[in-house]
């Protein structure tokens, strides 16, 4: 029957009857952020020193990409009105008008209770239980108070996205150890100068739409400034690994020459005008004029640089590439 | 006798059922004719989407019970 009751419509807050297709509630999940969510998970599951049932260990992956997605789709609703001032944003199913509020908000409701129940299933309760909390975090936390409130909004908030590859950990061993919480710190320290030098080249975009990004609430020339900061606390601390012997020699060739690269990058975005010029007029993701091409660099070769730091341990401990580094015990 | 204890006439009980079920005759359980065609493009998509969220419930439960089979076979071969 091809029909709804005028009421039921109605009771649909007077929306419009939807003509969403999977596709727009698979873009709700936010893909490219799942994708690394993902990989840093894997990385952290094929790092625990425990053999995990490989159809239980995949099973845990899926939940933490469905959790992540869960996530994003619930940052998307309660965004919607942000996201539709901001060019990089406004195509997203919510503001274009693809997806309602509230069926944004069901999806990444529904979404989040299944992926914490079959991942306390599939693995233990601590690792459901992270990844509840994370989800809160993020969509609660980061995108509810933070992000419209301080300019520290990535800084805290980026605690949320540094969560699965401990989950990863936690749901092979069942507890989380001093490796797990490094595997955390590499991406929670990440964030900032990661985050930042999007905001600097995009700065216009997030003063329009009223969030206090660094650049914004700060100005360009202290946000160059943390982030060639936090630059050095990043490499530096991505050494940690080889220090605990959770990283072996491919590891640390990768730290040291991604971390040179990544310190390089910042140095020049520190010496650089990054942010003065006000945002691209174009809405792409790596479109930028010519003064903020220095942070757009930076902001692609951070994602390299966190992939392959990742991409080493699961190298070195899911496919046999470890070499122990002389004088350093796990 | 005042208005808020007056017998509702029998078109204003059936206004007032409607009201409470959601559009819906109580004791009859049909429709009341207030009905919105859907577009073909409405109905296609609604189709598409309720195909979907059935895989998705087939998927969920098929996961469940394999997760299921595979925590007990360990626990049997733990002892």
């Amino acid at each position: 029957m091809d029909t709804l009751t005028k009421s039921s419509v109605n009771r649909a807050e007077g929306e419009a009857v939807s003509t969403a297709s999977p596709r727009d509630f698979f873009d709700l999940m936010k893909p490219r952020v799942m994708t690394l969510v993902v990989f840093t998970a894997f990385a952290g599951l094929v790092a625990a020193p425990v053999d995990a049932d490989p159809f239980l260990a995949a099973m845990s992956i899926l939940c933490l990409a469905v959790g992540a997605g869960a996530a994003g789709a619930l940052n998307m609703a309660y965004d919607a009105d942000i996201d539709a001032t901001m060019k990089r944003t406004q195509k997203r199913p919510v503001p274009r008008g693809a997806v309602s509020v509230s069926n944004a908000y069901g999806f990444g409701i529904v979404a989040s209770v299944l992926s914490v129940l079959l991942m306390a299933l599939a693995s233990n309760y601590l690792a459901a239980g992270l990844l509840a909390f994370s989800i809160f975090f993020y969509a609660v936390i980061y995108t509810m108070y933070l992000k419209r409130r301080t300019p520290q909004n990535i800084v805290i908030g980026g605690a949320a996205g540094a969560f699965p590859p401990m989950i990863g950990w936690v749901a092979a061993t069942g507890e989380i150890s001093l490796d797990a919480v490094i595997l955390f710190m590499i991406i929670f320290l990440w964030t900032p100068p990661h985050s930042w030098a999007l905001a600097l080249y995009k700065s216009g975009d997030y003063a329009a739409a009223g969030i206090p990004m660094m650049p914004v609430a700060k100005g360009a020339k202290s946000t160059r400034l943390q982030i060639l900061l936090y630059s050095l606390v990043l490499v530096v601390f991505a050494g940690a690994p080889v220090l605990t012997g959770l990283g072996g020699v491919v590891y640390a060739l990768t730290s040291l020459g991604g971390g040179a690269l990544f310190l390089l990058l910042a140095w020049r975005v520190f010496n650089s005008r990054a942010g003065e010029a006000g945002s691209a007029e174009e809405g792409a993701l790596y479109a930028v004029r010519a003064g903020d091409k220095a942070a757009r660099d930076l902001f692609a070769f951070s994602i390299g640089y966190l992939a392959a730091l990742f991409a080493a341990l699961i190298a070195e401990h899911g496919f046999g590439a470890f070499l122990a580094i002389p004088g350093v015990t796990g | 006798m005042t208005d808020e204890t007056k017998p509702l006439t029998e078109d204003e009980q059936a206004a007032k059922d409607r009201a409470d079920n959601f559009g819906f005759y109580h004791r009859e359980g049909r429709p009341t004719g207030d009905q919105v065609a859907l577009t073909p493009e409405q109905t296609a998509a609604r189709k598409k989407r309720n195909v979907y969220i059935a895989l998705s419930l087939v998927a969920f439960m098929v996961a469940v019970f394999l997760i299921t089979v595979v925590r007990l076979s360990q626990n049997i071969a733990a002892g």
